[in-house]
Formats: C-alpha cells, structure tokens, sequence
C-alpha cells in the first residue's frame, strides 16, 4: 500500500508541479462556465433544483472528456518513452503501478471536479438547494470519473502511445455510454443487462436530481474494479505475450 | 508426438457460440432460429470433436496444452447445455421455467458465467499461442498464465455482475433534493395572535405517519402564538363520528373550526406526494385561518376602459396579449378577500357599491366618464380606499389624481444597468428592477427583507407629487426606482440627452382626510400595472407589494408579513447579476487557477535553479 501512494503522490506531483496541469483544471472550469451559463442559467428561466440538475448533467459530460485526457498518459506515456521496463524492474507489483497512477489521476480529476463546485454554491443565493443535493451530484460526479478513469486505465494499459491510448479509451467509453440504446432495442434479459451496463443514462441520472441509491454507487465501483483489473492484467500479459 | 498449433478450431468453436446466440436472440423464433441455432450447435460439436482427436494425437507439452483448450471447451459446452435446460426448448417437451422456475432461473444466471470462463482464457491462450507460433519450444508457463488472466477476468467479471444484481436487489436510496416543510411564516403568526375567538384545528392523521408528524410539528409551532388556537390529532378511523361531524370521511385531512364553521385543507397520506403541499403549507394554513378568523370583505375592480382581467387576453391583429390577474385574485382569495367587476352596468356611473372594501383600477387604456370619476371621486372622499395601477401609454386620470397632489409622468422609464432579463433583448432595459423601499406599513414586508425581495416593474412610468399637497393629503413615495433609472422619451431604451436619471416614484402611499367626519381614505397608486399581473416574474417581492397593499388598503396593515414558502422558483436575473456570475465563471475562476499554477511552477522553478559558485546569489 505504501508503494501504490508513493507513485499515486509521485504521479500527482508530476500534475501538479508543471503548468500543463493548471492548463487542464482552467480549461474544464471554463467550459464548464460557459455550459453553466449558456444553458443551465440561459434561456428561460430555471427553477433552482432544474438549474443544478443541468450543471451536473454538464459537468458530467465534462468529467468524462477530461477523464480521456487525464489517463491516456498514464500507463501509454511509459511505454512510448520507454521507461515501462524500469516499473517492471523496480520491486512493485503490477497491481501496485495500476493502483498508484489511476489514484494519482483520480486526485487530480476529484480536485478538478471540486473546483468547480461555487457554481451551485452561486445557485444557492437566490435557489432553493440542499447541501445533500449538491453532495449527491459531486458524489456521482467523483463515481463518474473514477469510472471512466479506470476504462481510461485500461485503455493506456494496451495502448503504445496516448494518443490511441485516448481513442481506446474512447471508444470504450462510447461503447459503455451507448448501452442504453442498445437495451431499447433488445429483448429481455439482454435488455435488462445493457440497461444497467449503460454508464450514464441510468446510473448517473438519479446523482442529477439529488438521488443516492446503492445500487449506483456499487455499479461506478464495480466497473472501476472490473477496469482496473483488466488493467493489471495486461500489464501482467508480458509474461505470455 | 506434437501438434502444430491451430487456432481455427478455437475460431470454430466461438463461432458455432455466436450462431446459437444470433439463432436465440435475433432470430427468435421461426426457420431462422432453427437454422441458427442447429448450424451453431453443430460447428461446437464439431470443434469438441476436433480438438478431442488433437487430444488423442498431440503428446508432451502439446497435450497439456489440448487438454487444457479442450476443458475449457467443454466447459463452454455445459453452459451451453445449462441455456438448452434453462430455455423454452425442452428436450422431454414442457419447459423447465414452467416445471421449476427457480432452478431455471438458476440455471440462466449459471451459463453466461460459464461461457465467460470459457471465452475470455480461451482467447488469450490463443493469443499467447500464437506469440510463440515460431517459436522452437512451446512455454507453457506463459500459456499457464494467460489461461489465468483469461480466468481471473472472467470471475472478475461474475463477480461484478452478481454483486450488481444482488445490490439492484437490495437498493437503498437517500432523497437528498430540497425538501422542507414550510414553518409558519410571520403573516400566520400575526393572524394567530391577533385570533379574538376560539378557533380549533383538526388533523385526521393515522398514527406513525410521516405526514402527521410535519403537520404536527408545524402546528405546534403556530398554537405557540396565541391560546385561542387549539391543536388537535385524530384518527378518523378510530373517532369517525367526530370526523363526520366536520365533513370529514377518511384521514388526510386538516379542518380549521371556529363555532359551526369548518374549512377542510386536505393533504395526502404518503410523503411523497404531500411533498408539494407542505412546502406550501403556510400559504394554506394562513388561509383557511383567515377563512375562519376574519370576515370575507369584496375588492371591485373596474372594467369597461381596457382594464386588466382576472383572465389573460390574447393577442389581436391591432393589441399584443396580456396576461390577467390571476395571481392577484389567488392571493386575494388567500386573504379571504372576493374579487368583483365594477363597470355601468354594476351602477359605477352613479355610486360606488358600497360593501366595496377597495375599488382597483388595473391597467386602463380609454379615459373614464365624467360620471365615473365623479363617483370615484365621492368614493374618496367618503373614506374609500382605491387601488390605482396605471401605464406609461394611457389615460393620466387626472381629475381623480389631482385632488390627491399626483400627477402621472407618461414618459416610460428604462434602465442600462439594472433590469431582469426576460428575452434577452434590449427592450428587457424596461423591466426596472428595485429594492428601494420607504418604511411605510404598505411596503412593511418588503422594507423588512430588503434586497432579498426587490420588485420588477415591467414598463412602468413615473409619479410625482403636485408640490403644494393638497389640504388634508398626505404622501410617501414607498416605492422609487434606482437612482440609475432613465426617463426613455424616445422608447429606444438607451439613455439620450434630455432623458433624466432619477429615482423616480414608482409607488405613492396617499392618505386624505374624509369629508365631514368619514375616516380617512387610502389611495395606492403605482406607475405600472404589470406589476400586479400574471406576466410578473416569480421569484421576486412582486406578490409581498400586492399583499401588502391590499391590507393596508383593508387597514390590517398589522396583518403584513412573510408567508413561508419552501417551494422552489424560477431563477430570474438581474443583467448585473448575470454579467457577475458569467465572468467570474467563466474568467476569473480559471484565470485564477491559471495564476495559482503560474506561481506553483515560478516558485519551484527558483528552488530549483542551481546556486552560484561560492555560495552567491545563482
């Protein structure tokens, strides 16, 4: 565990010391403002509770884009540099270097994701909003992000360079994105299990209007297992391939 | 003996899997399905049985290496078999789902993980295979470990599905939204405290329900108030004599009881859908206590002059649409107050009726008669109490605004910097928006909240006091404008030379001594009658100016206070206030993340720097 944070503080340093991060969180508040304003506050007016649910719904969108973003490099930046070889020499584990980047990317995304939260705090001036309203569409959020960070893992784990790190990623989260079509038209059960593979059509939704159910937060965790898993297991793959 | 590796069998084997799946769930049902399905089913035997021949042939490494493949293709061939015993095609004719539905459903949750344990390492061992293709030697410690990869994944995966399932199963949810029950607001404690009878109120509740325990809550804060209010929890069902007795037939309801009147306020049973109501719930309460503690007094409203209605008009080829009253007239009913017409025909040509409580003249756009300012006139001077809303673009009503030292400006009045934006046009510059409020008693909630309540005047011209007053006038402006507001001349909304910036009078408060003896009448007179429509926006003080000066002009004035209300409102805007929040959301945020960075990287940058030799500045 000791090893995992000391690549996750190592890897979140590497964000942080350098301006490119900075560049990153600006650039996400910004669109994420300018969403803000163009269509959750724009137009008509919005009750307080509808203004929020739209922010969520694009800081969602946001929080997936940048979680693209953020992990391409993660494990694709090693490979392409060539330094992948000195992690396996060190004595950390597979699961150790997984763990250790996508917490690293995690931090940086959670810190992302919070700085934004004086938009709903602006909506609480003159709103009607609850804290636990706000504290849900942040939960879901953070859940999002881990998820899509750890498919975004994945991705860089079989990836070269970031580049198709970012498109695998991509598609992967497109193909997990699009399940709830694909449930619509399917027939029961396999109706049943792409609707509840869909990541963001019925999952986050409730987290929108202020909704906590386990059965969300189980899912976003399970798929950050399943991907992070998978992720280890292709670092592990250079054994047999 | 050993085999060169062949991944077609493997290839033959998914294959036939796929056909069956295509055969089971896209072609359903008919020849498709059978065709599918059996072409699937034969290219999987035929692949267990080519790799059972390999088996028998291949010795060493590459035997393991068979028999390994061929397990995990048997394995796939009893999750197979599992999906045969678990579907609607029974091989001994009725369906296992109608013999034993449990096992069957046992059985369709066993296969897909089954066939996952055979997919995944069955295609990573081929991998693995084919990376050693050309390779002299078969490793079969690398083939070892895909196959656990390829197992590991797929129990990951099981895992993942059931705990899924199991917590679909068992969900818990929190409701984290905005949720309050409304506390009663300072206009029903006044109401309560200024009781002069016994007034009960009842609630037909169920015992240990959550909406019983809201209401209960909220009562007992109110019978704080006064000892006059007595609170009471029953159960219909337990005291249905009781309950009949008031109108009452089933539970979900509260009566407000003062000697043989009743008003019923029904409230569902479930929380969830008494959600709505009890956000509302003071508004409610305060007026059914009104309904029994105060009696019904009757508001005229002229008609005949192009008047504002109770109903909305709409648009014609010569007049744009105008919204109605019936905000007004809700509100009015909150304070048990009838709205009538008051036209010729109703005799306003020759006398006020006289159970007018207050006369309105809402938004009128042709002069009155003689006649009726005349009686309008004596009203006045009778001690009456008249509600004046005009516009910009009609008649100035000046015999009746004259005795009373007022004069209507007809110019409209426009503002550039502080204005609620509507349709996002210029013409959003008339909706003046303002917090300026006297200490008179007609503004008393307003003046009392402050900047939380200000009031939109949408296309509203100004007053002004005709200096010296009248004898026996008396004046408050109670209500002015910004101080950055313009007199719009031209109606361009931009500010031009020769168009003053004042705070002009919006709202006058008049008070003029009766005639022989009579009580003193009381005039409001507003420079908008938009103000009091539909049209205005939500969110805002507008209902607080229309409540209270309704009850200034009814004289319970000491009546006036906040109603609590815990429903949610349209978010509405000033211009200020949206260029606020756009810059500094979409600017000055990341600007000031971009600084932070800026100064991170500057500092760590001169750590960093390498110091001069001998220790001096580097």
């Amino acid at each position: 565990m000791m090893r995992t944070l000391l690549i996750a503080r190592r890897e979140l340093a590497a964000y942080l010391r350098t301006f490119q991060g900075y560049i990153i969180i600006a650039m996400v508040l910004a669109v994420d403002g300018l969403l803000f304003n163009a269509y959750a506050l724009g137009g008509v007016s919005k009750r307080s509770s509808e203004v929020l649910s739209l922010f969520f719904f694009f800081s969602s969108g946001t929080t997936l884009v940048a979680s693209v973003f953020i992990s391409m490099r993660l494990l694709a930046e090693e490979r392409q540099a060539g330094t992948l070889p000195l992690l396996y020499s060190s004595p950390v584990k597979d699961h150790e270097i997984v763990l250790g980047k996508f917490l690293s990317a995690l931090a940086f995304l959670s810190l992302m994701t919070l700085a934004t939260v004086f938009m709903p705090l602006l909506v609480m001036v003159h709103g009607k909003l609850s804290v636990g309203h706000i504290a849900a569409g942040y939960l879901g959020l953070l859940l999002l992000g881990s998820a899509s960070l750890a498919i975004g893992t994945f991705g860089s784990a079989l990836a070269r360079n970031q580049v198709l790190a970012a498109v695998l990623s991509g598609c992967m989260l497109v193909a997990l994105l699009t399940c709830w079509l694909l449930a619509r038209i399917t027939e029961q059960p396999l109706s049943d299990v792409f609707g509840a593979l869909a990541l963001w059509n019925q999952h986050f939704q409730p987290f929108q209007a202020g909704v906590v159910h386990v059965r969300d937060v189980v899912y976003y965790l399970l798929v950050t297992y399943v991907a992070l898993f998978a992720a280890t297991r292709v670092l592990e793959a250079r054994r047999w391939r | 003996m050993s085999l060169r590796p062949s991944p077609w069998v493997s290839v033959l084997y998914v294959v036939g899997l796929v056909s069956v799946f295509l055969g089971e769930r896209v072609a359903g049902a008919g020849t498709g399905r059978l065709v599918l399905s059996g072409l699937g089913l034969a290219l999987v035997l035929l692949a267990v049985a080519w790799r059972v021949t390999r088996t028998a042939r291949a010795s060493g490494d590459g035997r393991r290496l068979e028999r390994w493949l061929l397990g995990l293709f048997l394995l796939g061939g009893l999750g197979l078999a599992l999906y045969v015993l678990s579907s609607d095609v029974a091989p001994w004719g009725v369906p296992l789902k109608k013999q034993a539905p449990r096992l069957a459903v046992v059985l369709a949750a066993l296969f897909p993980a089954l066939l996952a344990a055979t997919l995944l390492p069955l295609v990573l061992v081929e991998l693995a295979v084919a990376a050693m293709a050309r390779g002299p030697v078969l490793e079969m410690g690398r083939v070892r470990a895909a196959l656990h990869s390829g197992l590991g994944l797929a129990f990951a995966l099981v895992f993942a599905f059931s705990t899924m399932y199991v917590a679909t199963q068992a969900d818990v949810s929190w409701d984290l939204a905005y949720f309050r029950t409304a506390r009663p607001g300072e206009a029903t404690r006044k109401l309560a405290r200024g009781l002069n009878a016994p007034v009960e109120v009842t609630l037909f509740f169920p015992p240990a329900n959550d909406v019983r325990q809201a209401l209960e809550q909220y009562f007992r804060e109110l019978s704080r108030e006064s000892g006059l209010l007595k609170v009471e929890v029953l159960d219909q069902a337990v005291e249905p004599a009781r309950a009949k007795s008031m109108g009452v037939g089933e539970n979900g309801s509260v009566v407000f009881s003062r000697g043989q009147r009743h008003e019923r306020l029904k409230i569902p049973l479930e929380l969830e859908r008494a959600r709505g109501q009890l956000q509302r719930l003071d508004e409610d309460v305060y007026r059914r206590l009104r309904m029994v503690a105060r009696p019904r007094r009757v508001l005229y409203l002229t008609v005949g002059h192009g008047e504002r209605g109770l109903m909305p008009q709409a648009a014609t080829a010569l007049e744009k649409a105008r919204p109605g009253l019936s905000q007004l007239e809700e509100w009015l009913r909150v304070l048990n107050v009838e709205v009538r017409t008051l036209g010729v025909a109703e005799g306003l040509e020759t006398e006020v009726p006289r159970d007018a409580a207050v006369v309105a003249v809402v938004g009128p756009e042709r002069d009155f008669t003689s006649e009726e300012l005349a009686a309008l006139r004596r009203y006045v001077e009778h001690g009456g109490r008249l509600w004046l809303a005009l516009e910009p673009d009609g008649p100035g009503l000046e015999p009746l605004l004259e005795p009373l030292g007022l004069k209507l400006l007809r110019a409209p009045l426009a503002n550039d910097q502080r204005y609620l934006r509507i349709s996002h046009q210029q013409s959003d510059r008339g909706n003046l928006v303002t917090a300026s409020f006297s200490s008179h008693v007609s503004v008393g909630t307003l003046a009392s909240l402050g900047s939380e309540a200000s009031i939109v005047f949408p296309g509203a011209t100004a007053l002004e006091s005709v200096e010296p007053l009248p004898k026996g006038v008396k004046h408050d402006v109670s209500v002015r404008a910004s101080a950055e507001t313009f007199q719009d001349t031209n109606h361009d909304f931009i500010p031009n030379e020769g168009e003053p910036r004042r705070a002009w009078p919006l709202v006058v408060a008049v008070e003029k001594a009766g005639v022989s003896g009579a009580s003193p009448a009381r005039v409001v007179a507003m420079g908008d009658s938009d103000v009091m429509t539909d049209g205005g926006p939500r969110g805002y003080g507008n209902p607080y100016l229309l409540v209270d000066t309704v009850l200034w002009l009814l004289g319970e004035e000491e009546l006036a206070g906040e109603v609590s209300n815990e429903e949610d409102v349209p978010l509405q805007h000033t211009r200020q206030k949206d260029v606020v929040w756009f810059y500094s959301a979409v600017f000055l945020v990341p600007a000031m993340v971009l600084g932070a960075g800026f100064l991170v990287t500057r500092s760590r940058g001169r750590r960093r720097a390498p110091r001069a030799p001998g220790g001096g500045a580097p």
